[in-house]
């Protein structure tokens, strides 16, 4: 078992090398695909580990990449890049402990539709903000950070979450948000706080989020609330995440680069069409793999030992 | 023998109905008491007024000299209080190990690591579940999902063991099992409240009985004494009691 362990660790560290060689030796169109890709590894990956084991559907994952994308926008030029990020981090955990005291007690669909009020809620706030206080609704965002750095950056966020994630999955919070799950009622009478856990999962969750959004608000160079509070972004990672399979730290990113992949090609090939396009690969993927790729291959090895111990 | 659990004027109203009403007993510690009363009567109620799903609008539960009426059921579950569930609920994507070990984790002891296995597999032997600690729930017999329960709840390190009908739907021969493991459980020093119908098991097991009907306080004693009880008899009966002796219902 732990030759084995050490064998995964080894390959996930080459994985990791290798993909920190990919901006030389690929051209423009190819970095900024692998950074696509790359920001919604971390967004599905974040938004699963929260959603994955609590079962709560969010769609609030765009209020925190907009917030995190917005305090680029105002601090990028006056103030030194890590401190930003830290900024962005500080106020996206400060929303997120708010929201999620507020709401985690509401169960299934009232927190979705929630969540989806909230990204919208932050979305007019900030436009009201820029309309009548600073007198203008874009910004633009200077920075002297190159593509293969955001995207350096993005790759570090991401091993990151994998880390904690993979911690979490050991630690007595994974035991806690996997009893929560199967039964909020019992969990509480096992002597677990499930308020505190799902909040500090949240907190914990959104933090990579509103980083994400941080790190790549200097590829637009220019942003308004439309585009930093794209709702898209949110059902997107869902339908990501969902395609890839919750219940694994490593699924979402199974869905990710398909989904990124088929999103670019239609996007250059039916650009009229493309809304309609990402409806019907929602409505296929609940249909067709409700469990995800992930939950897909392992009913089928299942169904195979099953079948072999019959014979 | 001290008093581990006080209620007093226990109230719980739905909408327009009662469900507990005002009501009053002791369970002092060691002590096997059964809460009896007919389908309806708000024995359920009251054990998830005491353990915390549930919090009263009038009244009060002293446990371990401590108010607890109100608290949420996380605080109660560490104060030492553990329950089991009438329609057994196991963590279904859990081991037997893991759902014990979640007991274990976040109760009184806070135990974690290879320690917490260790103790993990002595309460699945202890309650007979020895050979399938690997397997999901869902794999169990219901006896034996009771019985995972049952060390889901030991893991608590509980003072007080709350048991929701425990014992129905058991063979005979499960029967007995489970009323020696209850005994002793009890002679171990834990202090068990039991809700139950099988009457065999109040007779051998319940040191007192505290029984209810329509959220009320009707009768509390011997086992043998509220079961002849005339209003006992006739909450479960009828009105017609007359020559039909003790209340087998």
């Amino acid at each position: 078992m732990t030759g084995r362990d050490a064998l995964i660790g080894i390959a996930c560290l080459a994985g990791v090398a290798l993909l920190a060689g990919l901006p030389f030796v690929v051209a423009d169109y190819g970095l900024s695909l692998a950074i696509n890709i790359m920001s919604y590894t971390v967004l599905a990956t974040a938004w699963s580990l929260f959603s994955g084991p609590t079962r709560y559907v969010s769609l609030a994952t765009v209020a925190f990449f907009g917030i995190g994308a917005y305090t680029t926008a105002v601090f990028v030029e006056t103030l030194a890049w890590p401190l930003v990020l830290l900024i962005a981090m500080a106020i996206g955990s400060v929303v997120a402990a708010i929201v999620g005291l507020a709401t985690l007690r509401l169960s299934g669909v009232y927190f979705v539709i929630f969540s989806f009020g909230l990204a919208e809620l932050v979305r007019q706030l900030v436009t009201w903000f820029e309309v009548n206080k600073t007198r203008t609704l874009g910004r633009y965002v200077f920075a002297d950070i190159t593509a293969a750095q955001i995207y350096w950056q993005l790759l570090a966020l991401a091993v990151l979450v994998f880390a904690i994630g993979f911690l979490i999955g050991r630690s007595r919070l994974g035991l806690a948000l996997r009893a929560i799950g199967d039964d909020e009622t019992v969990a509480r009478h096992c002597g677990i706080d499930v308020t505190r856990a799902k909040v500090a999962l949240f907190v914990l969750s959104t933090v990579f989020m509103t980083l994400t959004g941080a790190i790549m608000a200097p590829r637009w160079t220019y942003i308004d609330p439309a585009i930093a509070f794209n709702p898209v972004v949110s059902f997107t990672v869902l339908i990501m995440a969902l395609l890839g399979g919750v219940h694994r730290l490593y699924g979402p990113v199974l869905g990710v680069v398909p989904l990124a992949l088929l999103f670019e090609y239609l996007l250059a090939r039916f650009p009229n069409h493309f809304s309609i396009m990402v409806g019907l690969v929602f409505i296929v993927i609940v249909y067709v793999v409700p469990r995800g790729v992930v939950g897909l291959v392992e009913d089928t090895v299942r169904r195979q030992a099953a079948a072999k111990s019959a014979a | 023998m001290s008093v581990l659990l006080e209620v007093d004027g226990l109230t719980r109203r739905f909408g327009g109905l009662v469900a507990v009403d005002a009501l009053g007993f002791t369970v002092a510690e060691r002590e096997i008491v059964g809460l009896l009363g007919p389908n309806g009567s708000g024995k359920t109620t009251v054990l998830n007024l005491l353990s915390g799903v549930l919090s009263p609008d009038a009244g009060r539960i002293g446990f371990r000299g401590q108010a607890i009426a109100g608290l949420p059921a996380h605080r109660i579950a560490r104060l030492g209080m553990a329950r089991t569930f009438q329609l057994v609920r196991p963590l279904a994507s859990l081991t037997c190990r893991d759902n014990v070990r979640t007991g274990l984790a976040f109760g009184r002891r806070s135990a974690w690591g290879a320690a917490a296995e260790t103790e993990a597999d002595r309460l699945l032997e202890r309650v007979g579940l020895g050979d399938v600690r690997g397997s999901l729930p869902g794999e169990l017999t219901y006896i034996d999902q009771k019985r995972l329960e049952l060390a889901r709840a030991l893991a608590l390190q509980p003072d007080l063991l709350l048991l929701d009908e425990w014992l129905a739907g058991l063979n005979p021969t499960e029967l007995d099992a489970g009323i020696a493991l209850i005994r002793s459980l009890n002679g171990q020093g834990i202090t068990i409240l039991l809700v139950e119908h099988v009457m065999d098991a109040i007779r051998s097991l319940c040191h007192r009985c505290v029984v209810m009907n329509a959220g009320r306080l009707i009768a509390t004693g011997l086992p043998a004494e509220v079961l002849a009880h005339r209003e006992v008899v006739r909450a479960y009966l009828g009105e017609d009691e007359g020559d039909r002796g003790e209340g087998d219902a």
